[in-house]
């Protein structure tokens, strides 16, 4: 009475019939041919794409009565018994149940007879990633000088977590996640076989969903095919297996870029309300954002592809109002709150955060622009440093003792000077112009030019001061400026004051300390 | 029974297809957020399998149903996460021993059906141990899996499962469910408090159900009363108030509140946000001028929503909620949500709530 899910009934039977691992099932009908096996392989790759049953088709393939044989018969009782896993000679072994290192040490002590009547006695381990480490130990020796009749085949989708020695032990195959088409061409078969009609968008929507894993595409269509009694449509793969609209995210995209909060909010109200959840909401648009940024980008990714000519023009519209700036910060807003979501209680809270943080975008700052900015008055502070220090001095009235020469350098001059000297400076003497720019021009007082150097720049000033270095700085003013100049070189008392206080009038701070 | 089931009309139909045409996989996945009736509904479904007397539908009198109800069918087992030094888990021996049960054959029913509810909470070990039973069961035998938050369950594990979608409650929904089930509860809500309960509890109907006559509109109303006068309270006041609250409780409602405030100050803000930026300019000159935009404002104004008024779910405070809103800026509002956010999330973690809502509420005192 019991049904069989299509994902069992149609589990492939021979190495022809799996799907889009060609790579893996051609190898090993050479190595069967060609009688050149290993005596332990290592299956990986993602769920649902031929792992297990890759392993069972290559124990029959070996244990075949009419083997060993590229394509097992499938007839005689050898192939029969795996494939109804009730086998003697082959052991499939859930090796998450069986992680210990006392189920290892029994498959140890089991491995050194022969088989009960067939060639080889297989030992396949699908999970292997779950054994514990002194079990993968204890299963060492044995690995690298199997009996001669024994093979091993372990399965898994992290073999991250094998360890090392026993991946060098191994012969591995990596099987990859399958094509959308791959996917496409099985669920019609299948669904030919079956006698379920489906239509042709219908299909690949399933595949698209099915995320590269047959099995998943498999189990999609078992549920679409009693959803429906008879033909499947677009409208019901939608239904079941909640695809979102994508009109809807095109909709709320607007809204959200057309910085009109209260119509987004309301947008996303009427969705809730019609039961759409609020956790599943944020990765489909997570999607339509990276959809955003390749269409942008124009990559002519599998995702554009897909996308038929009136959708893509949507999305350019779309991409069009943004500068990729901007999307990858929307794109950063809503997926911390996607993954602050899948733990919190109360999700819809931070939809709606997130919603009005996406409308508010333009008035927050993102840290880069704010560094930026930054940067940009630490070069203006620079600059007008001298205009500071300068004014500074000259508001000092109340000093009883003004200064006895008027300045007659005013700053505009200090300035051409210093850059004049600062070109000047002989090309070979590059490290020289170095330690001079980190200096300050103060001011020139009669035959004095006076630089001040911060703190930290010890070295700088000792360099300026040197006096071989000195000289030839001196020389340079001396034709600059039609007289002979000194260079005195001071610690700078007061570091760089000018530029908080002009970083603050910028801000409209206050300087706290 | 099916018709018990509240809302969920995709799923139900799934269901009795599939029970209908007898293909019935070897394992579900029941998703979805909490109290929207994934256990029910899979109870249900058990019953219906192995009833007596209907067939494609349970009748809930015959034996086996009552059984089921009762959780002493012996092929109809519940498993539900244990207690354990890290929180709520299922344990890899319950999984073994589910394993072993499976290579028996039913004594009774038709089907041997495991219910796995919080499937999600099973530990990495016991996720993996699973997969192997999982996949190829006798065929005698039906998983349903349910779970809030599929995403913790593993790929392999999601992978061998049919899975169905349990969608949120609309709170229409939830209240006409709570409408009928009034009249059994001793102090039954009245008509307008059965309402702002359907709107609190986000379509989810096993919370509103939870809160119904306890006692929960007095405690709302005392705290509300307290919140809004908080700006001329002192610490120790605050302290005292919060002594003989649930502070759970109280937290879920600063929730629904900010949430509100959110809401009516992000619909009362003016629509451009920042300053305009080379290009969009353009776009919103465009837009002023495009006629759909029009509609949609007129739509905006004839169902009264321009202002953020009919979102909000704590209806009854609002003339209050509007003068709060006044004293706040969007990013107080918005970094008080996430403080409440992490606060409520180290609540899991043993955190004392007391704790939390009382430094959370120092915040809105004056003499901070």
């Amino acid at each position: 009475m019991g049904y069989l899910v299509l994902a069992r009934k149609y589990r492939p039977k021979s190495f022809q019939e799996v799907v889009g691992q060609e790579h893996v099932a051609t190898t090993l009908k050479n190595a069967i041919r060609t009688n050149h096996l290993a005596h332990a392989y290592l299956f990986s790759g993602p769920r649902g794409v031929g792992k297990t049953t890759m392993a069972r088709i290559l124990a029959k393939s070996l244990n075949c009565e009419l083997g060993p044989t590229g394509s097992p018969c499938n007839q005689c009782s050898s192939c029969l018994e795996i494939a109804e896993s009730r086998s003697m000679d082959v052991y499939e072994i859930d090796g998450a149940s069986n992680r210990g290192i006392d189920e290892i040490r029994n498959l140890r002590e089991n491995v050194r007879y022969v088989s009960a009547r067939d060639r080889y006695k297989i030992y396949i381990i699908d999970e292997v990633h779950m054994l514990t480490t002194e079990a993968f130990n204890a299963l060492l020796k044995t690995l690298e000088e199997p009996p001669e009749h024994v093979l091993f085949i372990f399965a898994t989708t992290e073999p991250q977590k094998v360890i090392s020695t026993i991946l060098s032990r191994c012969q591995r195959f990596d099987f990859r996640r399958l094509r959308i088409q791959e996917i496409v061409d099985r669920i019609r078969f299948i669904a030919k076989e079956e006698g379920i009609e489906i239509d042709s968008e219908a299909d690949r929507l399933l595949a698209q969903k099915a995320d590269g894993s047959m099995r998943d595409g498999e189990s999609m269509l078992d549920q679409l095919s009693s959803f429906t009694e008879g033909r499947i449509r677009v409208e019901d793969v939608r239904t079941v297996l909640g695809f979102f609209d994508t009109n809807l995210l095109h909709e709320l995209t607007d809204r959200v870029l057309h910085q009109d909060g209260s119509s987004a909010l309301n947008f996303i109200e009427n969705l809730t309300s019609q039961g759409i959840d609020d956790r599943e909401f944020l990765p489909e648009w997570i999607e339509h954002f990276r959809t955003l940024l390749h269409v942008q980008h124009q990559l002519q990714t599998d995702r554009i592809l897909s996308l038929t000519e009136v959708e893509r023009r949507r999305f350019e519209e779309q991409a069009s109002r943004l500068d990729t700036g901007k999307l990858l910060r929307m794109l950063q807003i809503i997926s911390e709150t996607e993954n602050q979501m899948k733990r919190s209680d109360h999700p819809r809270i931070l939809l709606e955060s997130c919603i009005v943080r996406l409308v508010r975008i333009d008035s927050t700052v993102h840290l880069k622009d704010l560094l930026e900015r930054m940067e940009k008055i630490e070069s203006i502070g620079k600059k007008e440093s001298i205009h500071s220090e300068e004014s500074l001095g000259s508001n000092e009235s109340i000093d009883p003792k003004p200064p006895e020469n008027p300045k007659p350098q005013r700053e505009k001059d200090l300035n051409e000077v210093w850059k004049s000297l600062l070109q000047m400076t002989p090309k070979n003497k590059k490290g020289l112009a170095v330690c001079l720019q980190s200096g300050d021009p103060t001011c020139l007082e009669g035959d004095v030019l006076h630089i001040t150097f911060p703190k930290d720049k010890a070295f700088a000033k000792e360099q300026v001061e040197e006096k071989k270095n000195k000289t030839l700085l001196e020389e340079i003013l001396k034709g600059l400026m039609g007289r002979p100049v000194r260079i005195e070189c001071e610690w700078n008392e007061r570091p760089a004051d000018s530029i908080v206080e002009k970083a603050a009038e910028i801000f409209e701070a206050e300087l706290v300390s | 029974m099916f018709d018990e089931i509240i809302g969920q009309e995709i799923p139900k139909l799934l269901l009795q297809r599939t029970l209908k045409q007898n293909r019935l996989p070897s394992a579900f996945l029941f998703y979805g957020p909490e109290g929207v009736g994934k256990r029910t509904t899979a109870l249900i479904f058990a019953k219906a399998v192995n009833c007596k007397e209907k067939q494609g539908d349970a009748c809930g009198v015959c034996s086996s149903c009552k059984k089921i109800a009762n959780e002493n069918h012996p092929d109809v087992r519940v498993i539900r996460p244990e207690p354990s030094g890290k929180g709520e888990l299922i344990p890899i021996d319950t999984v073994k021993a589910i394993r072993h049960e499976v290579s028996l054959r039913p004594f009774e029913g038709r089907k041997r059906l495991f219910l796995v509810i919080h499937s999600d909470r099973m530990k990495l070990e016991a996720s993996n141990a699973f997969l192997k039973t999982l996949e190829e069961p006798p065929l005698d035998t039906l998983f349903i899996l349910t779970s809030t938050r599929p995403d913790f369950l593993l790929p392999t594990i999601l992978s061998r499962c049919q899975k169905i979608r349990f969608r949120r409650l609309t709170s229409a929904e939830v209240e006409r469910a709570l409408v009928e089930r009034r009249g059994v509860l001793p102090n039954a809500p009245t008509p307008e408090n059965t309402r702002l309960l359907s709107r609190l509890s986000w379509g989810r109907l096993g919370f509103a159900l939870n809160l119904m006559g306890e006692g929960f509109f007095e405690a709302r109303k005392r705290f509300a009363d307290f919140f809004f006068k908080l700006p001329s309270t002192t610490h120790l006041e605050v302290l005292d108030f919060i002594e003989d609250q649930e502070s759970p409780e109280m937290l879920r409602f600063l929730f629904s509140i900010y949430r509100d405030l959110l809401l009516l100050k992000a619909c009362s803000e003016p629509l451009v946000a920042g300053p305009p930026q080379a290009g969009e300019v353009t776009t919103r000159l465009l837009r002023r001028n495009a006629p759909r935009n029009d509609r949609q404002q007129e739509e905006k104004d004839r169902r009264g929503e321009g202002d953020g008024e009919g979102l909000v779910v704590n209806t009854d405070l609002l003339p209050r909620l509007k003068t709060f809103v006044e004293t706040l800026s969007m990013e107080e509002i918005l970094s008080r949500i996430q403080e409440l956010e992490t606060g409520w999330s180290a609540m899991h973690g043993s955190v004392n709530s007391r704790l939390i809502l009382s430094t959370f509420l120092f915040q809105h005192l004056k003499t901070n």
